[in-house]
């Protein structure tokens, strides 16, 4: 009996990419444990650890050997064992032959799929854990995917960043093996300060251990927490917080093994820039850490995250202030550059000339566009009170010009945020200055959307126009490409359509972005391309309820209405949702199939006798009884989608059952008097347009 | 550490690891990496070590001298290593240690940053080094050059030798480094700086850049068919100096700036195609000989 040890791989590389250190780890572990299981090795406590200059992979423990099993293989029918003459037959000799074996062993067995079958046993045997180790760790490798992969000598091999060291270890034994052009030994990469030294690990077990005494944290969970720490006592003593995005700290976990934070300072004038300037500058420019008082307003102070140890604090922390004050200088330089002329100016002289698309003209035309349909949104969206017509227009005015202010192009992901500080400094009216600032929200999947009405106005007609002009000259997203972001676009709408609340036929909006240019043209495009516009917010609009726990088949019913009216749709949906759970609901729902499937059957028939009058013969009880009922039900059921009471619309429709049942019960509707049978299925297509208005009940699955 | 005293170790220490130190190539240009010794050097297996000094000509970052951390014309100090050494890391951190910057005393990190030269048709992976958060240099291993992948691949350092100066003699302006224990760089630089900046943004001559660049091209096309790659090359580099001077004029639409940029790549790639054609046959012509 063997014993599992612990086993080790260690790759050490020229410094990856944080986003490829973060793939790397997250694959590592998974085709690990599809080999390991292909391979019949038990192990447990499988972990992924590294830094940008190493990836590992540690196991707890790793079987010794692989388990031998039996194995049972099928082969041809059970019935074809021998021929006529009592010999064995060809195939069985050949299916034999193939496992090895002699005719005579094979046996007679139930096949998987259930079928009496010829079937060879064979027994695979174990193997030792290092010689199989040795075989699929260079397939282990081979295997990791990275958005970019590199050559880096004549070897051919591919890698993220180039391979300078393999260590392989199954307790203390080497695995060997060979990986782009080196050899596996026990060999680990230590720290690097501008030497690559490595040291001899004699057992895997103590990897984690040797590396943390020569000041490497190779967990990136445990690393986190040791930056947090060293973030957080730099600046415990002015009482303030380490502040900065996830993705910056996410970003710093692969940038230093051992992470060792050094405070800086830069002048308090500094604190007069836009925060989000400073911001950008520190942390996206910099890779440093904005600090924050306990009231969460920045202070004139930062951190820098360094590998090791403190030797030479004072030179780092003099380095990196030396290079933020010459940053911020440039940006205070072109702060007050730009706020030299007015946006408005700006904005008239230089976003003509700006391009926008070649087809689509420049970013001013765009801006016409768009504040046109932020204006007819505010005389036509519903459900909204006293919007200030005028602030949406200004905002739609202002918002683009600050792409020709020379700190924007500097910094352009600070759209939007710079324009509402420059508009500020003309002295534009607060709501205006918000909406700028708010124009390009939400900015990602869950983040907040603008907070007035105004501001949700005119960031709505950005995106609509987007996503509208696009399509009309080829901008489609595809699975590969979205140069224009237009994915996002949509997805930011429809979240403004729905959580904002504004009521707006997004088939009337669309349209007229293509008609904000006159004539035949405008026409064309619109003909061709709304279609297409409706049914790709529609891809988005399935995502975003399907997200939010919806049922496809209830998103589905409701799109003959939620495509061009998505709030209205929201509230169908919703009350869909709650009607479900009414006990008639689903026999309603059959009824209403099988209605459908009436009409759709008695298709090419359908009207050729609709207009022979004459005869009217007398109706049974129960045709008239729910003819009755859908006058009834017509009557019941306009002022509440008027009113957009849907549940109770919903409830009506299911109180239809009784004599919807009766009907099919006693009524043939495919009766042999022609005008029988088309006033009957009239009534039924009355039916199911009164429905139709409600929801499509047919995309409703039912269980039966 | 004045300026050239910087130029000087790093050609010491540059030349006792196996570089030619070469000099500038004799044409304006926007980047060491058009040194032939550089595009010629990174192409065919023919091992390569090559160390100097480059002027570069960005006319678009020129800022008629007014902006202290800018110039319309500096200095790279450019190394090629093909193949590249086991640890050429450790080899820049050596570099740097000449310098008397000791890695271990400093925040060094390297990163991710590919780089690509749309006219060259060229591109690499590697990374921006900084010490404590200034940016000193550039290191790739080049994958492609003029449309063609390189085999093996070459490993490029750019040093940006205003930079580390500014660094090394803690300076907040570039023209008040010390050029020689006796000039500044102001001194020998900031006038220059001055004029060119007013002859990129306003007084070159657009159509006779424009002619310059089809000229180059026409040139670079006749010379190709004698067979002449080396000289073609240079029209390569004239037009996409032309190409930068035009950018700064900023009179370019999109279209016409991507069509630029295309006529040039397509030259150089044609460059390389008779470049190592004749490399090929050489090579073919010594093995029959062998």
């Amino acid at each position: 009996m063997s014993l599992p040890k612990p086993f080790l791989l260690e790759i050490a590389l020229e410094p990856l990419p944080p986003s490829a250190a973060q793939t790397a780890l997250a694959q590592l572990p998974r085709i690990a444990a599809d080999l390991f299981k292909r391979e019949r090795l038990e192990h447990s406590g499988l972990a992924a650890l590294g830094t940008h200059r190493r990836l590992a992979l540690f196991a707890e423990s790793l079987s010794e050997r692989s388990e031998t099993v039996e194995k049972w293989e099928f082969g041809p029918p059970a019935s074809r064992l021998k021929d006529d003459t009592g010999a064995y037959s060809a195939a069985a000799a050949g299916f034999a032959a193939k496992w090895g074996l002699k005719p005579e062993l094979l046996e007679i067995r139930t096949s998987p799929k259930g079928e009496e079958a010829l079937a060879a046993r064979r027994i695979l045997e174990g193997e030792s854990a290092l010689k199989i180790l040795a075989r699929i760790l260079p397939e282990l490798l081979g295997a990791l995917r990275f958005d970019k992969s590199m050559r880096w000598d004549g070897s051919g091999a591919r890698f993220s960043r180039p391979v300078r060291g393999l260590a392989a270890l199954h307790g203390k034994a080497v695995i060997p093996f060979s990986f782009a052009g080196l050899r596996s030994g026990r060999k680990i990469a230590g720290p690097w300060r501008g030497v690559a030294k490595t040291f001899s690990l004699a057992d895997a077990a103590s990897y984690r251990q040797a590396l943390k005494t020569r000041l490497v944290i190779a967990d990136p969970a445990e690393r986190r927490e040791a930056l947090l720490q060293s973030l957080r006592m730099k600046v415990v003593l002015l009482g303030a917080e380490p502040a900065g995005a996830n993705a910056l700290l996410e970003e710093t976990l692969y940038m230093a093994e051992h992470p060792s934070a050094v405070l800086g300072c830069f002048k308090e004038s500094y604190l007069t820039l836009p925060e989000e300037l400073l911001v950008v500058v520190i942390e996206t420019q910099m890779k440093c850490f904005p600090v924050r008082d306990a009231k969460g307003a920045l202070l004139p102070q930062f951190l820098a995250v360094r590998d090791g140890s403190s030797e030479g604090d004072k030179a780092v922390r003099e380095g990196f202030e030396h290079v933020l004050e010459a940053r911020l200088k440039d940006a205070v330089f072109f702060f007050e550059r730009d706020k030299k002329t007015t946006l408005e100016s700006k904005g008239a002289a230089f976003l003509p000339g700006l391009a926008y698309h070649k087809d689509l003209g420049s970013v001013a035309a765009k801006r016409d566009r768009v504040e046109r349909l932020a204006l007819w949104l505010c005389r036509n969206a519903s459900d909204l009170t006293r919007v200030d017509e005028e602030a949406v227009r200004k905002i739609a005015r202002l918002a683009y010009a600050d792409l020709v202010t020379e700190l924007v192009r500097e910094f352009p992901e600070l759209q939007g945020c710079m324009g509402a500080a420059y508009a500020r400094h003309d002295g534009e009216p607060e709501s205006v200055c918000r909406g700028i600032a708010e124009f390009y929200w939400p900015l990602g999947a869950g983040s907040p959307l603008p907070s007035t009405t105004e501001s949700a106005l005119a960031s709505l007609a950005d995106k609509i126009e987007s996503v509208a002009s696009g399509f009309s000259v080829a901008l489609n997203p595809t699975a590969s490409a979205d140069p224009f972001g237009l994915r996002r676009k949509a997805i930011g709408a429809l979240r403004i359509i729905l959580e904002k609340g504004v009521d707006v036929d997004l088939r009337e909006a669309v349209r007229g972005v293509y008609f904000s240019e006159e004539g035949a043209r405008a026409e064309s495009r619109a003909e061709r391309f709304t279609m297409a516009v409706l049914e790709f917010f529609w891809g988005r609009l399935e995502g975003l309820w399907q997200d939010r726990g919806y049922p496809i088949d209830e998103i589905r019913a409701v799109k003959p209405h939620a495509l061009t009216k998505p709030l209205a749709g929201l509230r169908r949906l919703e009350a869909l949702h709650e009607a479900r759970k009414l006990p008639d609901f689903e026999a309603i729902a059959v009824s209403f199939k099988r209605a459908a499937n009436i009409i759709r059957q008695s298709g090419a028939a359908n009207g050729s006798a609709a207009s022979q009058g004459g005869e009217n013969p007398a109706m049974e009880k129960a045709e008239e009884l729910l003819s009755r009922e859908l006058v009834l039900l017509g009557s019941d059921l306009a002022p509440r989608i008027e009113k957009g009471r849907f549940g109770e619309a919903f409830s009506r429709l299911v109180a239809v059952r009784p004599l919807l049942d009766r009907f099919f019960a006693e009524v043939l509707v495919m009766a042999e008097n022609p005008s029988l049978r088309e006033r009957r299925l009239a009534l039924l297509r009355r039916l199911i347009d009164l429905f139709n208005s409600v929801a499509d009940i047919a995309e409703i699955q039912v269980s039966k | 550490m004045n300026f050239q005293e910087i130029v000087l170790k790093l050609q010491s220490f540059w030349a006792r690891h196996g570089c030619a130190l070469l000099q500038p190539y004799d044409m304006e240009k926007g980047a060491g990496t058009f040194n032939p010794a550089t595009f010629f050097g990174a192409l065919g297996p023919k091992p390569m070590r090559a160390a100097y000094v480059e002027p570069c000509r960005r006319p678009a970052d020129g800022r008629y001298g007014d902006n202290p951390n800018r110039l319309g014309k500096y200095y790279q100090f450019q190394v090629l290593l093909k193949p590249p050494p086991p640890d050429p890391l450790g080899l820049y951190a050596q570099s740097l240690k000449a310098l008397g910057l000791h890695p271990a005393k400093h925040d060094l990190r390297f990163l991710e940053d590919d780089w690509q030269s749309p006219t060259l048709g060229a591109s690499g992976l590697g990374w921006e080094a900084r010490l404590d958060g200034l940016e000193i240099s550039q290191l790739t291993y080049f994958q492609q050059m003029a449309s063609v992948p390189v085999d093996p691949p070459s490993f490029e350092i750019t040093y940006g030798l205003e930079r580390m100066a500014m660094y090394l003699q803690k300076k907040e302006s570039v023209f008040d480094l010390d050029y020689d224990g006796t000039r500044s760089y102001g001194e020998l630089h900031l006038e220059s700086e001055r004029q060119f900046s007013r002859y990129h943004f306003e007084e070159a001559g657009v159509e006779r850049l424009l002619a310059r660049f089809e000229d180059s091209e026409a040139e670079g096309l006749a010379l190709l068919q004698k067979s002449l790659p080396l000289p073609a090359y240079d029209c390569v580099v004239r037009m996409s100096h032309a190409f930068n001077v035009l950018e700064a004029r900023g009179t370019l639409s999109v279209t016409q700036r991507a069509q630029a940029i295309a006529r040039v790549r397509n030259l150089a790639r044609k460059v390389v195609e008779v470049y190592l054609k004749a490399g090929d046959e050489a090579r073919a012509e010594a093995a029959i000989k062998a």
